[in-house]
């Protein structure tokens, strides 16, 4: 009784390590985000500032385009997200499911370019882009990541999970290929298609390099890039910098927060079947 | 409707036929099993029948319309696999009623005919649960209620009972035969086991190696092996074999000269083996002498092994009373039934035929014998 007691506490002690450690960049980043200029630098670090600086919130939002930020971030991160996992599921079902010629070649070519760093892509990527004249524009942003490689190989792994004799009783029952798909195989892949959005999303909304590289005006820039607005060569403005990330991520947050029930079901059933 | 197969090969490959040119007709409105060991193509055969493969060569009929060119759908075909593959995330009523909303069943029709069949199969207190929170024996009612559902020309089921335990097994396959009478369907059913088909089928088919060894009712199955497969297939325990060199001076009376020469095996079922005083016609004059090995008593079973003709074979046909001392000659008689003769290839050379007071034929029999 005792030693479940002992290790009972042992646990929740790590947890909350665990949870502490997690939050410290978040709460330094608010705290940050609540000082003046010279107390960001002020050695040894302040965690509470001395004068809350809500204003620095305001200045941060009016030192950049940031709503128009806000609005590009959105679209290119909805869009991405639905596209890509369109294409996913689509490709994770001709390799998992159908039979065509080539489709080993097909698959092993596919395999073969995860081998290829992704900085490696960048220049012919911007290369194709400007040759088709979407450099500067929402193209450029989404189109390079409407399909991935590693999101199809993952749903192909969770789809060749699902028993052959599904798909056959389905085909006997009068399920076309494409019923089958999304009234079969979908649902039942549901934890890890979830997985798959949450990353990509995760993924576009914070992603900084890319957008960085294919725009050069505020009308398609994103949040991420935004952010550039408080570095320059005289030193970087740190409390306007948080200010500024505070409601970068915020929407990630709400996001998983109304989300939170499902990923955890995702991640902890996903892991009961693997 | 009836299943007729004309010459049909299979190759996955297109190299290796995995049934090699066979012919059957599988009679409308009885229930058929395909018996055979593992991996000797009787899935295969199903799965040409249900559509989901196309024969390599050969025609396929159901009835007189040539179905080899269709598809699974247009055979309209019901099928319980293995795994009874029940659609994991819908409700039993949502599953059986899948293949009438694939035919655009009016949702008020398949509601009903839905609960119907829920219980036909003695599901209809489980509605709305999700498969995985059924048994075994409910799963599978449920599979077989949703092949039911589109009214299928035939019924295919695929070793539906393999994942049960062995009472519900048997509970299963008498609630099997009870479906298949309600609802006069032409059924194929797929086992491995010998005694599930003996018991639910109205006719087997024994594959072997891609080709039929015989395709009869059980009983005539039992009595009357084709070949040495068959008979060492059907039954339990297994038939007694022996070298008929070995022991053929015993039956020089009983076989004509050319079995005496051509036969290589004798077998024997275990209940043939009797006591010499038993009141039975014997096969052979004199008493036949063996040396007693072993006896063991299983409540109201014996099972007696004997040295005969330098092969231990069994006996279950002794009472307790009859058995002799281990290591004592035993004297011991054959009953006319249930020993056979095979030659070199296998084949039955001994008795030529058998008559039918010795196998009693039920009426069913004679029309598709
Ligand atoms: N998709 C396939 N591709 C190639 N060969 C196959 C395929 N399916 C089955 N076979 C082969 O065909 C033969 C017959 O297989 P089948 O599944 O019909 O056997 P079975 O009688 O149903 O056996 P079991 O009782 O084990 O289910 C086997 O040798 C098997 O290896
Ligand atoms: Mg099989």
């Amino acid at each position: 009784m005792t030693k479940k007691r002992i290790s009972q506490a042992l646990l929740i002690i790590i947890l909350t390590l665990g949870a502490i450690t997690m939050l410290v960049p978040f709460i330094w980043m608010l705290s940050t985000a609540l000082k003046t200029a010279p107390e960001t630098v002020k050695v040894p670090p302040t965690w509470i500032p001395k004068h809350m600086q809500w204003q620095n919130f305001v200045t941060a939002w009016h030192a950049a385009p940031f709503l128009t930020y806000f609005i590009n971030s959105l679209i290119v991160t909805t869009v991405t997200t639905i596209g890509q996992l369109f294409t996913t599921i689509l490709a994770a079902f001709a390799f998992s499911r159908l039979n065509f010629y080539g489709k080993n070649f097909l698959f092993a070519l596919f395999l073969s370019t995860m081998m290829v760093p992704g900085e490696m892509l960048i220049i012919p990527n911007f290369v194709t882009l400007s040759k088709f004249s979407l450099i500067n524009t929402y193209g450029a942003l989404i189109i390079p990541w409407l399909a991935s490689f590693f999101a199809v190989f993952t749903l192909r792994q969770t789809f060749n999970a699902i028993p052959n004799e599904l798909y056959y009783a389905a085909k006997l029952d009068g399920s076309s290929d494409w019923h089958f798909l999304w009234t079969m195989m979908v649902p039942l892949s549901k934890s890890a298609i979830t997985a798959i959005g949450i990353l990509e999303v995760i993924g576009s909304w914070n992603s900084f390099m890319w957008p960085l590289i294919v725009t050069n005006t505020a009308k398609v820039r994103t949040l991420p890039v935004g952010l550039n607005a408080f570095t320059s060569d005289a030193g970087t403005q740190f409390q306007l910098l948080m200010a500024a990330s505070t409601f970068v991520i915020l929407p990630m947050i709400i996001v998983y927060l109304c989300l939170q029930k499902y990923i955890i079901a995702g991640i902890s059933k996903s892991g009961l079947k693997g | 409707m009836d299943v007729k197969f004309q010459n049909v090969s299979l190759a996955y490959d297109n190299v290796n036929n995995i049934l090699n040119n066979i012919s059957f007709t599988i009679p409308e409105g009885q229930l058929t099993c395909l018996l055979g060991p593992s991996g000797c193509g009787k899935s295969t055969t199903l799965n040409l029948i249900s559509g989901l493969l196309s024969p390599t060569d050969g025609q396929i009929f159901f009835g007189d319309q040539n179905v080899t060119k269709k598809d699974a759908l247009a055979r309209k075909v019901g099928m319980v696999f293995q795994n009874y593959a029940l659609y994991p995330h819908m409700t039993v009523l949502d599953n059986i009623c899948f293949p009438m909303k694939m035919a655009k069943v009016k949702k008020a029709d398949r509601l009903k005919r839905g609960r119907e069949l829920a219980a036909l199969v003695h599901v209809e207190t489980e509605l709305s649960k999700k498969p995985s929170e059924l048994s075994g024996g409910q799963q599978q009612r449920v599979a077989i209620a949703r092949a039911l559902a589109k009214s299928p020309s035939i019924l295919l089921l695929d070793e539906p009972l393999s994942n049960l335990d062995a009472r519900l097994r048997v509970e299963m396959r008498e609630e099997i035969r009870r479906i298949q009478k309600e609802t006069g369907v032409t059924t194929v059913f797929v086992t491995h086991d010998q005694e599930e088909a003996i018991h639910i089928a109205d006719q087997i088919m024994v594959l072997n190696e891609g080709k039929i060894q015989q395709f009869t009712t059980p009983n005539r199955l039992y009595d009357q092996p084709n070949n040495l497969f068959v008979a060492k297939f059907i039954g339990s325990p297994i038939i007694n074999t022996i070298p008929f060199a070995n022991v053929r001076d015993d039956f020089k009376t009983v076989v004509p000269n050319k079995v005496f020469s051509d036969g290589t095996t004798i077998a024997i079922r275990a209940e043939s083996i009797v006591p010499a005083t038993d009141p039975h016609d014997h096969l052979t004059l004199l008493p036949l002498s063996g040396t007693q090995v072993q006896s063991n008593r299983f409540g109201r079973e014996t099972s007696l092994s004997l040295n005969y003709g330098g092969q231990t074979i069994v006996a279950d046909g002794f009472r307790e009373q009859d058995l002799g001392r281990n290591g004592k000659p035993l004297q011991f008689a054959l009953r006319p039934q249930g020993v056979f003769v095979f030659n070199q290839s296998g084949e039955r050379v001994w008795p030529e035929t058998i008559t039918a007071n010795v196998s009693p034929i039920k009426p069913t029999e004679v029309i598709h014998a």
